[in-house]
């Protein structure tokens, strides 16, 4: 039929069968045409015409079923084509059909578009540019060994690239893309005929490569061949892989390069992470972090290592011998060790919180330990102020107040460490040898802001009280000095506040002229002070306490004052042979040396009889007098040990090069701290401490059971030290039986609070 | 004063209970007897005023001497292991019995198992029954049924 014959036909009463059959054979020609590449003669609004005409008139089956045959006699050439192409050219082979197939189903397409939106529509009937693609893939991929071939070489390719040789990416991509753009409606093409093999694949490959590489390498470098994989296959990935495979694909790479072996990495024992902390290889251990992150399981193992190694280092220096007597050195380890960890967490483990926590959790055990480290920690301090800190910057003080606070917070028996701190507190104040005033109080500031005011009220106190004693002592001087230097008109207005009489006041104020007093007061809550019994002073002394007790108690009527005699010192001046001395000793040496303005000898039981001092403390001031190399007495028999008839005799022939001896006092047996157990002290308070929140719990609550009430108390009290529920039951029973609290007598399990 | 009875507290007593002979007397012991170890919240109540009947008026607590001879009077029929609890009060504990630890004994014996099997540590007992509960069982060679793991070595 002639290509200018317009075959148009309108007839309503339908097309007549061979008329039909013509129109037919018409476009069975064009379209060969189009599969011929001849396309260019064609007339598109004609051939559109005709099928048009065709499915109008019901003919719509045999244009479509013809269509089929037409494409599918094509594709089995096509076919042919490619089954005899050789592996090396076959990816190319491929897909220049594939290419031009689509071409051609374009054109069918376009000039059969009336068929698709209406008969096939209609009929349910896969479009014909689908049927195309699907066609394609029955009788060309699908076709005996095309497909199987085709994976060959396509995993022949990954494989040699793997191994570091170029490939044509663009050709894998198009081969690729071909396969998913086949089946049309999903996936399973590509799946069936490359992707399932090529994840196996892949698996077996860095499977085997792994094995080598590890056990002939360490562990970093390990890490870093990874880190290099990883990215070689992402860029893959991108380059060609269909975007579903990427997911599975990464899956199986971080099974079989990390999670596979995430474990022995970080248990290796030469290269591993113990040796990484160690040697603070923090690029590494950021790399190990960063890898493991992508298989977040993994990171229990690691973390697991952290923790175990701070527990291990932290317990050595708790039980290092040389920490144990040098508590500068073990506060120093600790916050060595802290800031070697630390810096792990925050440049290696991007700040991970679990982490941060593992070594919180970790520091924390091992500072508990024992209770040496609360002491330990107050004795730095206490070191550092009492050495002096010239030399030591602003900042440099700032710095060690801040580590300091930063292992404070690591205490669970908070209390502990500030019964430490009193005590060393309270000595450096009372000997005059801190520092800094400044230091002092910023240290306690820090503590304040930590723990809230309670915590440093009576540290503060304190310091209050040396102040306030400073101005106490400058009044009192001077009104004994006026009294000392006063005429009778000057008198009355003077002693008028005072209750001794006029004349009394003024003769004992000018009795002891000579003797210099200086006190301090103490407010007895604040300071840690334990009781003593009143020892006998000497008489210049005695006096001179009176006087300011009654100068006291004028200006603070409610008081009531009480001489620790166990504290303090006296400057004596005494006469030998060799000529006069000033000796510095202790109060109660004061006590023991006047006596010998009576007589040269006396026995130890006159001397404690006269003095009144208590038997552990007498020994140690006399034994301090009559030291072998001190000699300011004489002991008869001259040993260690002392019973009631030996003899201390006043020794005149007693020298020293200096004018002014300070006579060194010999350190008491003081009850040491157990270094597992908390100080009695302490335990006290806490007693205290939790009946206090018993009570204020049980207050607001009315009535509780028994594990609520101890949670609650619990909760209440761990910012400040932690004690076992079973401490707090005994408290509990101890207020019952005080009546604060009764048991319900329908629930025993309950308790009501008795108002 | 304990053990003595004030003639008072004798005369208006029998006359309560309507007893005004020795006849009367015996069996009204013997009736009293009965009711006081029949129903258990009787023998509960009993005993619990057993207590503040031994103890010295001014205290809080009897001694533990007492305790333990009053427990072998009242309680032998009552408490397999009452020989062991006597014992450990007399040897371990060695303090005096205050009211709540005497009348959560009796508690402990008529809920908790003599093999101690339900026995729950967080059951508000006192921390003296706690002790004795772990001593039995060591005599006893019996476990504790669920071990926590209790990390506070403190």
């Amino acid at each position: 039929m002639s290509s200018n014959t317009s075959t148009f036909a309108f007839s309503s009463s339908g097309l007549a069968p061979d008329r039909a059959t013509a129109i037919w054979g018409a476009l069975r020609k064009a379209i060969q045409l189009v599969f011929d590449g001849r396309a260019s003669s064609l007339r598109f609004e004609e051939l559109y015409r005709s099928s048009y005409s065709l499915v109008l008139h019901k003919h719509g089956a045999m244009l479509y079923d013809g269509t089929v045959a037409l494409i599918t006699e094509q594709l089995k050439k096509v076919s042919r084509v490619v089954v005899a192409a050789p592996k090396e050219t076959l990816l190319d082979v491929v897909v220049n059909e594939w290419n031009n197939h689509k071409v051609v189903m374009v054109m069918i397409r376009d000039i059969l578009m009336y068929m698709d939106k209406t008969y096939c529509k209609q009929e349910k009937k896969v479009p014909v540019y689908d049927m195309g693609l699907l066609l394609f893939q029955n009788h060309v991929v699908r076709n005996g060994s095309v497909s199987i071939k085709l994976r060959s070489v396509l995993l022949e390719n990954i494989f040699n690239e793997r191994h570091g040789e170029i490939v044509d990416r663009v050709l894998l991509k198009n081969c690729l893309s071909m396969l998913v753009d086949v089946a049309v409606y999903n996936h399973k093409v590509y799946q069936q005929v490359f992707e399932e093999e090529f994840l196996k694949h892949t698996r077996n490959f860095y499977a085997q490569e792994s094995q080598d590489f590890i056990s002939r390498n360490t562990v970093p470098d390990y890490l870093v061949k990874v880190e290099k994989r990883l990215q070689e296959e992402e860029q893959r990935a991108a380059a060609y892989l269909d975007k579903t495979t990427h997911a599975k694909l990464k899956a199986v790479l971080h099974e079989e390069l990390i999670a596979k072996y995430a474990e022995r990495l970080v248990a290796d024992e030469r290269s591993g992470a113990v040796p990484m902390f160690q040697a603070d290889s923090i690029a590494n251990m950021r790399r190990m972090y960063a890898l493991f992150s992508r298989v977040p399981s993994t990171l229990d193992c690691l973390r697991a290592s952290l923790g175990a190694l701070v527990r291990e280092t932290g317990t050595n220096i708790v039980r290092d011998q040389e920490n144990v007597k040098n508590p500068t050195l073990f506060v120093q380890q600790v916050l060595d060790c802290r800031a070697k960890f630390h810096s792990f967490v925050v440049q290696s483990f991007n700040e991970d919180r679990s982490f941060a926590r593992t070594l919180k959790d970790g520091l924390e055990h091992f500072i508990n330990l024992d209770s040496r480290a609360a002491q330990y920690l107050s004795l730095y301090i206490d070191e550092m102020l009492k050495k002096g800190l010239k030399g030591i910057t602003e900042d440099e003080v700032e710095l060690r107040l801040g580590n300091v606070m930063s292992i404070f917070r690591y205490l669970q028996d908070k209390d502990v460490f500030e019964d430490f701190y009193k005590q060393h507190l309270a000595g450096r104040l009372l000997s005059g040898q801190s520092a800094s005033a400044d230091v002092e109080k910023a240290m306690i500031a820090k503590l304040k802001a930590e723990c809230g005011h309670q915590f440093t009220s009576r540290l503060e106190g304190m310091f209050k009280d040396m102040e306030l004693s400073k101005q106490v002592m400058e009044h009192f001087t001077k009104w004994k000095g006026q009294l000392v230097q006063s005429s009778s008109s000057t008198l009355s207005s003077i002693v008028s506040t005072v209750t001794m009489s006029n004349r009394d006041a003024v003769a004992a104020a000018k009795a002891t002229a000579d003797t210099e007093l200086n006190v301090t007061v103490l407010t007895t809550g604040f300071w840690p002070i334990p009781v003593v019994p009143d020892c006998v002073l000497p008489q210049p002394a005695e006096q001179c306490a009176k006087m300011f007790a009654d100068f006291y108690m004028n200006r603070h009527s409610g008081r009531r004052l009480t001489w620790q005699t166990n504290l303090g010192t006296a400057e004596l001046r005494c006469k030998f042979a060799r000529g006069r001395k000033e000796l510095v000793v202790h109060t109660y040496q004061m006590c023991i040396l006047m006596m010998y303005n009576k007589g040269d000898k006396f026995t130890f039981a006159e001397l404690r009889d006269a003095t009144n001092i208590p038997d552990a403390e007498l020994q140690r001031h006399l034994l301090s007098l009559a030291h072998p190399k001190i000699k300011v007495l004489r002991k008869t028999p001259n040993t260690k040990s002392i019973a009631d008839d030996h003899t201390f005799a006043y020794n005149m022939k007693y020298t020293s090069k200096l004018f002014r001896v300070k006579i060194r006092l010999l350190s008491a047996a003081a009850a040491k701290v157990e270094p597992k157990k908390v100080p009695a002290s302490v335990i006290e308070a806490r007693k205290n401490r939790v009946e206090a929140s018993i009570v204020r719990v049980m207050k607001s609550r009315k009535t509780l059971d028994h594990s609520n009430l101890v949670a609650e108390v619990l909760k209440q009290l761990t910012s400040r030290f932690t004690v076992k529920p079973a401490f707090i039951k005994k408290r509990i029973e101890s207020l019952i039986e005080r009546e604060y609290l009764e048991r319900d007598k329908d629930d025993r399990r309950q308790y009501n609070y008795l108002a | 004063e304990p053990f003595s009875i004030s003639r008072n507290e004798w005369t208006t007593g029998w006359q309560k209970l309507r007893i005004t002979n020795l006849d009367g007397m015996k069996k009204g012991l013997d009736k009293f007897r009965r009711d006081v170890t029949g129903r258990q919240e009787d023998f509960k109540a009993f005993y619990n005023w057993v207590f503040s009947f031994v103890k010295p008026a001014a205290q809080k607590s009897m001694e533990f001497g007492y305790a333990t001879e009053y427990w072998k009077l009242l309680l032998p029929d009552r408490y397999q292991h009452l020989d062991a609890w006597c014992d450990f009060i007399e040897t371990k504990h060695k303090k005096a019995i205050n009211f709540d630890q005497w009348s959560q004994f009796y508690e402990f014996i008529t809920t908790v198992n003599p093999d101690t099997s339900n026995y729950d540590a967080d059951g508000a007992w006192p921390v003296l029954v706690d002790e004795f509960v772990e001593h039995l069982r060591k005599q006893l060679g019996i476990k504790a049924p669920s071990v926590k793991d209790d990390e506070d070595n403190r």
